[in-house]
């Protein structure tokens, strides 16, 4: 019977091209975008997965009175400490960037050919670690002992990726790297490159013990990622209750005399990447309502093309009526009929589904470049787990979306065909109506959707700033330097702005676009600690506002001051009074409404261990440091220490940029000659951060895309249908004198009313969705009813042609023919 | 063979309710061939639509071949149906994708008969009809007479004990009108029971007996003499 029932199957699709082709189309668009898109989600998933026992301390403190920041990094004595108190403790590691450790300077090694290349560290994922780190993560070392790996100072082992970029085919154990031509320091090892789906981010390793600093007596200084295993049969939710006590232990001391309250967690590795949201992550994490988006999309797609399915069958009941009622009448019972309609459905989501899996053949790669990361590879194909997941699509869709049309089609009294009364009784009107609102209500979710991320991305890449993104050049500040350095940067910038291209030079610790990392409190001289609000805060000098424009709303900007000698604590006996300006908000904070009142009023701030006064010269108005889904934060400049700038900033001609960097870099390189130059345009900079935004929308783009191409073939599918159901009342009316535009129009009004009642349904879900969304944004852009009528236009638009093309062809018919066998 | 005691039939739309049959008691025995006449809306289709077990009475009382079916469920219906009754259409009804081979196969599919078979008896039965030789074809790519034959060789293919016909040459110029009617003489006088539905004198001097319907009442039943002396 199997046989029989292919064999009448493959007759049947034959002649049906166009429905066959519609439906194996969408199937396999369907299935291929959903694979992809779940993949990407398990991907996400999957990180840091094996490490059941694997755990991060983190470090909640506060401030102010309810300001709690959680850190992901720790005090380096933590480990140490609980290795020792605590049995249940089997293991600790700590990690921590050398950038934070002040390691600046130029790498430079012997590539394959001899010659010495140069790089700046800070372009490299460089971090000091304990050895053990490597026993936690199960990273196996490729080259050198695995137990010694990290023991002694300026121990240092790389990636294998490292190894071959910089030493090509030579044996890297044994070679040495120099660090600002002074330190050379041998490679002892290789480590096997880190698995994609690790928060983990490093490419270089040194030993901590590098750092020459009692490590395990330090309780204030927390940028030391700390991580410890825990016994087997340890229950963590015991060990963490006893942190509290721990931290009064080790902490009470620092925390009664610099008026703050920390407190520690436990974090599973396994859950970073999803969950954890901490300031100074390693690397960025996923975000989860992202990940939820993408598996909705996935979900729909798919589901539009099974919708797609389900209705073309039942559409075609008209034309399978006389069949069934047939073969009932000769004897056939329902459920063979069934089975026969099932056997239809699963051939065509088999085609379905191998075809889908040509497609994400050719789709790895782009798929690939889209994740940023090599999530797919033709090594699919062996896991059991992804044929599981192919044959649940398989069967399940199949079955899922073969059953309904089956027991419609199946349900025709063959009295109702023999009467050739089936055209007024087309059976699944109604639930294909539904269906056909769920896919309009679908799409119109998706392009709203789509239209909404994109018209935040480009709220945000569009507003004002609040200073000036574009035409500003950024370089890396010179790090090869000797005692000469400020003055050299004086000429450089006075010799570069002789060129009529440049118009203003500055130095910074940072830019914006990059987090601030120094972050603290003030408070206004004479007020309680308690009363402290937070503070981020960076040092630039005095061209800095000029080269931003950044407006200043009172007071006045730095003045130019000799840097070399500028910051001693105590200056004549008396404690040092440092100039600062300060934005709008944090003058709020700290009271002042008005700005002009906050000049030359003293205030208190944290720098390294000491409290230091502070003089406000200037209030900025707020601008946006940070992408805007940050809203604005309490950031304060002060005046460059001696020479601490990590940037350089020019600001150029927007016309003639060419000229002007090679002049810059003449310059660069006639100053600092063992310096790498390096440049980037700041507005490129700052936009990177919403690459996250981007990718989304991108996928979004695509993926609704798909969805809306695949519910339109079905659309155009089921138009033909409908035209087909319609030939005769349109007949009847052109004999009665319509004119062909009259009778136009009568297929698509009913679709047009199915498109509002979808509209009317999904689009309360959507706003409620969007304004969610938009709200995890302190900027966006406002809500209106374009972004729904927009979508609903595109949909009827979309609707109408796939329709017209099809009730084009029933007005041109000659009505003699539909009428004559009736 | 069949026995029906005051059968009724009503339909039921929006508005009206039409009562199609009413009160129809018929009696046919075996290898009887019975033509039903009537005006056109008067309820022959559907008498022989209740009758070949497609459609339930509204209430009433039908006994075929010993057992009360007015009640029966569609399922119950499909298992008498199967094998016992044959249909002969005006509109043909064959299946357009099936070959004509594979329509006439098509009840013997559903009795399980085995493959084997299944050819043997389609190809006689063909052979019968004289289109053997279109076998392989489509019904679109036969003449209104020729598949009017392959229906009538689906019909008869399970040696059915009952033939109904409902206006079997209504689709038909008269010499392939006189073609079908021989055939179904010849069913006949093999021994089928055959009710066929008719608008056209001449069919129904084929039968046996003639039963006269009107707004769904039998009005006259006439004995065919013709018929009678030719037996
Ligand atoms: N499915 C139905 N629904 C409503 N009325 C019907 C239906 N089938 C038949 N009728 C009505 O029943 C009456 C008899 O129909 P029918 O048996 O087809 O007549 P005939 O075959 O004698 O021309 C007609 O009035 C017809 O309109
Ligand atoms: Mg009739």
């Amino acid at each position: 019977m199997l046989q029989y029932h292919l064999k009448i199957a493959l007759r049947f699709f034959l002649r049906n091209k166009v429905f066959t082709l519609i439906n194996i189309s969408g199937l396999a668009l369907g299935i291929t975008a959903f694979l992809l898109l779940t993949r990407y989600v398990s991907f996400e998933k999957s990180y840091d997965q094996n490490l059941e026992n694997a755990f991060r301390v983190t470090l909640e403190s506060n401030y102010g009175e309810d300001f709690f920041a959680t850190s992901a990094a720790n005090h380096p004595a933590v480990g140490p400490a609980m290795v020792n108190e605590f049995p249940e403790v089997e293991q600790m590691a700590r990690i921590v960037d050398t950038k934070l450790m002040n390691v600046r300077g130029i790498l430079s090694y012997e590539t394959d050919n001899g010659a010495r290349a140069l790089s700046n560290l800070k372009d490299y994922n460089f971090y000091f670690a304990d050895g053990i780190l490597l026993d936690i993560f199960n990273i196996p070392l490729l080259q050198g002992d695995p137990k010694t790996a990290l023991d002694d100072p300026y121990d240092l082992i790389i990636s294998a990726r490292m190894a071959k970029q910089i030493f090509g085919n030579q044996d890297p154990v044994g070679k040495t790297l120099t660090i600002n031509s002074d330190h050379e320091i041998t490679v002892t090892g290789v480590f096997q490159d880190l698995p994609q789906n690790t928060h983990l981010n490093f490419d270089i390793l040194m030993s901590l013990s590098s750092l020459d600093f009692p490590l395990e007596t330090i309780w204030v200084w927390p940028e030391f990622y700390t991580y410890i295993s825990l016994k087997p049969g340890t229950n963590p939710e015991s060990l963490a209750s006893k942190m509290s006590a721990f931290v009064d232990i080790h902490m009470n001391e620092i925390m009664t005399e610099h008026g703050f309250k920390a407190r520690m967690g436990l974090q599973p590795v396994h859950e970073i990447h999803l969950t954890s949201h901490l300031s100074k992550e390693m690397s960025p994490s996923a975000n989860k309502g992202s990940l939820h988006f993408l598996m909705i999309i996935a979900l729909f797609v798919i589901g539009i093309a099974q919708i797609n399915f389900i209705n073309l069958s039942t559409s075609k009941s008209l034309e399978r009526a006389r069949e069934v009622g047939i073969k009932k009448v000769v004897g056939a019972k329902r459920y063979t009929l069934i089975y026969q309609f099932l056997c239809e459905s699963l051939i065509l989501n088999f085609v379905g589904v191998a075809l889908s899996l040509v497609l994400i053949s050719l789709a790895i790669k782009p798929f690939n470049n889209l994740a940023g990361a090599e999530i797919l590879s033709l090594s699919i194909w062996l896991q059991p787990g992804f044929w599981i997941v192919i044959i649940t699509i398989f069967l399940g869709g199949g079955l899922l979306a073969g059953l309904y049309p089956a027991f419609v089609l199946s349900g025709y009294k063959p009295i109702t065909v023999l009467k050739g009364k089936f055209h007024k009784t087309i059976q699944g009107a109604n639930m294909r109506k539904a269906l056909v609102i769920t896919q309009f209500a679908i799409a119109l979710a998706l392009i709203s959707g789509t239209y909404i991320v994109y018209k935040q991305l480009y709220f945000m890449q569009n507003k004002e700033l609040g200073f000036q993104a574009d035409q500003n050049l950024v370089l890396n500040a010179p790090i090869d330097v000797d005692s000469n350095v400020l003055q050299k940067i004086k000429v450089f910038k006075e010799e570069i702005s002789r060129n009529p291209f440049i118009n203003s030079t500055t130095q910074s610790t940072d830019i914006p676009g990059k987090p601030l990392s120094t972050v603290d409190a003030i408070r206004n001289l004479g007020e309680e600690k308690t009363n402290s609000v937070p503070l981020k805060f960076m040092s630039v000098d005095h061209d800095f506002l000029k080269t931003y424009k950044i407006e200043l709303v009172a007071g006045e900007d730095f003045s130019e001051e000799d840097q070399s000698t500028f910051f001693p604590l105590i200056e004549n006996g008396d404690p040092r009074i440092h100039p600062v300006i300060i934005n709008r908000s944090t003058a709020k904070a700290l009271g002042y409404a008005d700005p002009v009142e906050i000049i030359h009023k003293k205030i208190i701030f944290k720098y390294g261990p000491a409290d230091r006064i502070g003089d406000v010269i200037g209030v900025m108005a707020d601008y946006h440091h940070q992408s805007l889904q940050m809203g604005y934060e309490n950031i304060m400049f002060i005046y460059p220490d001696d020479y601490s700038s990590n940037y350089l900033t020019i600001n150029i001609d927007g016309h003639q940029i060419q000229p002007a960097i090679n002049a810059i870099k003449n310059e660069y390189k006639k100053l600092f000659p063992h310096d790498p130059f390096n440049y980037f345009f700041l507005d490129m900079y700052f936009n990177q951060q919403y690459n996250a935004e981007l990718k989304l929308g991108f996928i979004c783009l695509l993926f609704s895309g798909l969805a809306i191409f695949i519910a339109a073939l079905g659309l155009f599918g089921i138009g033909s249908h409908m035209a087909l159901e319609k030939i005769k009342e349109i007949s009847i009316r052109k004999v009665m004198g319509a004119s062909t535009a009259q009778v136009l129009l009568i297929i698509p009004k009913k679709l047009l009313v199915l498109i509002l009642l979808s509209g009317v349904l999904i689009i309360p879900v959507v706003y409620f969705l969007a304004r969610n969304w938009l709200n995890g944004f302190a900027f966006h852009t406002p809500m209106n009813m374009w972004m729904f009528i927009l979508p609903l236009l595109l949909v009827m638009a979309i609707a109408l042609l796939s329709i017209l093309s099809q009730s084009i062809k029933t007005t041109y018919v000659n009505p003699a023919d539909s009428l004559r066998n009736d | 063979m069949i026995k029906t005691t005051n059968l009724c039939k009503s339909f039921r739309t929006e508005e009206v309710e039409t009562l199609a049959l009413n009160k129809v008691s018929l009696h046919v025995r075996e290898n009887e061939f019975v033509a039903i006449m009537g005006p056109s809306g008067c309820g022959k289709s559907t008498l022989l639509n209740i009758l070949g077990l497609l459609d339930r009475p509204t209430s009433g009382s039908y006994v075929f071949a010993g057992h009360e079916v007015a009640k029966f469920t569609e399922s119950q219906r499909t298992r008498i149906r199967k094998g016992n009754l044959g249909f002969v259409f005006q509109s043909f009804n064959l299946i357009d994708t099936l070959t004509v081979f594979e329509n006439v196969e098509l009840p013997l599919l559903y009795l399980k008969v085995p493959k084997s078979e299944r050819k043997d008896r389609v190809m006689e039965a063909l052979g019968r009809m004289k289109i053997g030789h279109r076998a392989k074809h489509f019904p679109q790519q036969l003449s209104g007479g020729q598949q009017q034959r392959v229906a009538i060789a689906r019909a008869v293919i399970p040696n059915p004990k009952l033939i109904l016909a409902d206006e079997p040459t209504g689709n038909l110029d008269s010499k392939n009108g006189n073609e079908v009617m021989n055939l179904l003489t010849e069913l006949y006088q093999e021994g089928a029971t055959i009710l066929m539905v008719t608008h056209s004198d001449h069919d129904a001097q084929f039968a046996h007996r003639i039963v006269n319907l009107f707004d769904g009442q039998i009005v006259t039943e006439s004995v065919n003499r013709e018929m009678t002396t030719r037996e």
